[in-house]
């Protein structure tokens, strides 16, 4: 079973999250809720994940300082990083591919937004 | 309160409109009357802090926050709890504002925004220029505040 970390402060935009994920494809996953960039290094250190995705704008650490983190870390180096955002635009997008996000969506995110990527995890 | 300009107000209305029926599947109305100051209402604000400063809020009536939630959430507004609706508008706020932010910047700007914060009773003071629009949905109004002369 793969194992997804959500990390967004939002209880609404994690709900929201993992529902579309569900919804394109990722129905057997295991879904392991955080809420801030903290709690989520945490616990892909402490455990093995496939799939992180992670809002930018939290508390405690913030999703650029989580990639920044993460790509620090060669232990990580397969997991695969999702940021869903509504703070993206071109440049900012740039900016977090270039940290090492595997993908970066906009805010409201659909299932069929995300299909594309669950078919390449699942 | 001032004029917006004319293409902003119409990037503000349509981040709004698309905001609405891409998540809630509801359909906007922007000819609403103000929002009563008798009513419950519940806000939401935060601030644009780069590249350009202001703050945007909006205020819902508490009856179309907790109807906001519900269909979120598939639950009834009884399941849901303060927590859960406060952080619902919370979301919808943040992605409307992201949203109007994309496109009114040029795509090679960066830009920053606060964490939203929300409460009960008055929507927070904002700094002049201000400018306030009115919205509804499923016959509930809202009102969308925008302050910060670089925003309009």
């Amino acid at each position: 079973m793969k194992k997804v970390v959500v990390a967004d402060d939002s209880k609404t935009a994690r709900m929201f999250i993992v529902k579309c994920l569900e919804i394109a494809g990722a129905k057997d996953a295991e879904f392991v809720e955080v809420k801030d960039g903290l709690e989520a290094y945490e616990f892909v250190c402490n455990n093995k994940c496939d799939l992180l995705v992670t809002d930018l704008n939290m508390p405690k650490m913030s999703g650029k300082e989580l990639l920044e983190k993460l790509s620090d870390d060669s232990t990580l180096d397969e997991l695969s990083c999702i940021v869903i955002t509504s703070a993206s635009n071109e440049a900012r997008d740039k900016e977090l591919l270039k940290l090492g996000a595997d993908a970066v969506l906009s805010k409201p995110i659909s299932p069929m937004s995300v299909a594309g990527i669950i078919e390449v995890l699942f | 309160m001032v004029l917006i300009n004319a293409e902003t107000l119409s990037t503000l209305r349509r981040s709004v409109g698309f905001t609405f029926e891409g998540m809630l599947f509801m359909e906007l109305d922007e000819n609403a009357a103000e929002l009563c100051a008798d009513s419950d209402i519940v806000w939401t604000a935060l601030e644009v802090k780069s590249p350009v400063e202001g703050k945007i809020c909006i205020a819902f009536e508490k009856s179309l926050a907790i109807k906001i939630a519900e269909s979120l959430f598939v639950l009834s507004g009884e399941e849901l709890g303060d927590d859960v609706v406060f952080d619902a508008v919370a979301e919808l706020v943040n992605i409307i504002s992201g949203h109007f932010m994309k496109e009114v910047l040029p795509g090679d700007k960066v830009f920053e925004l606060s964490i939203p914060e929300t409460g009960e009773g008055c929507p927070p003071e904002m700094e002049e220029p201000t400018h306030e629009e009115n919205f509804s949905v499923a016959d509930r109004p809202f009102s969308l505040f925008i302050s910060g002369a670089q925003l309009m």
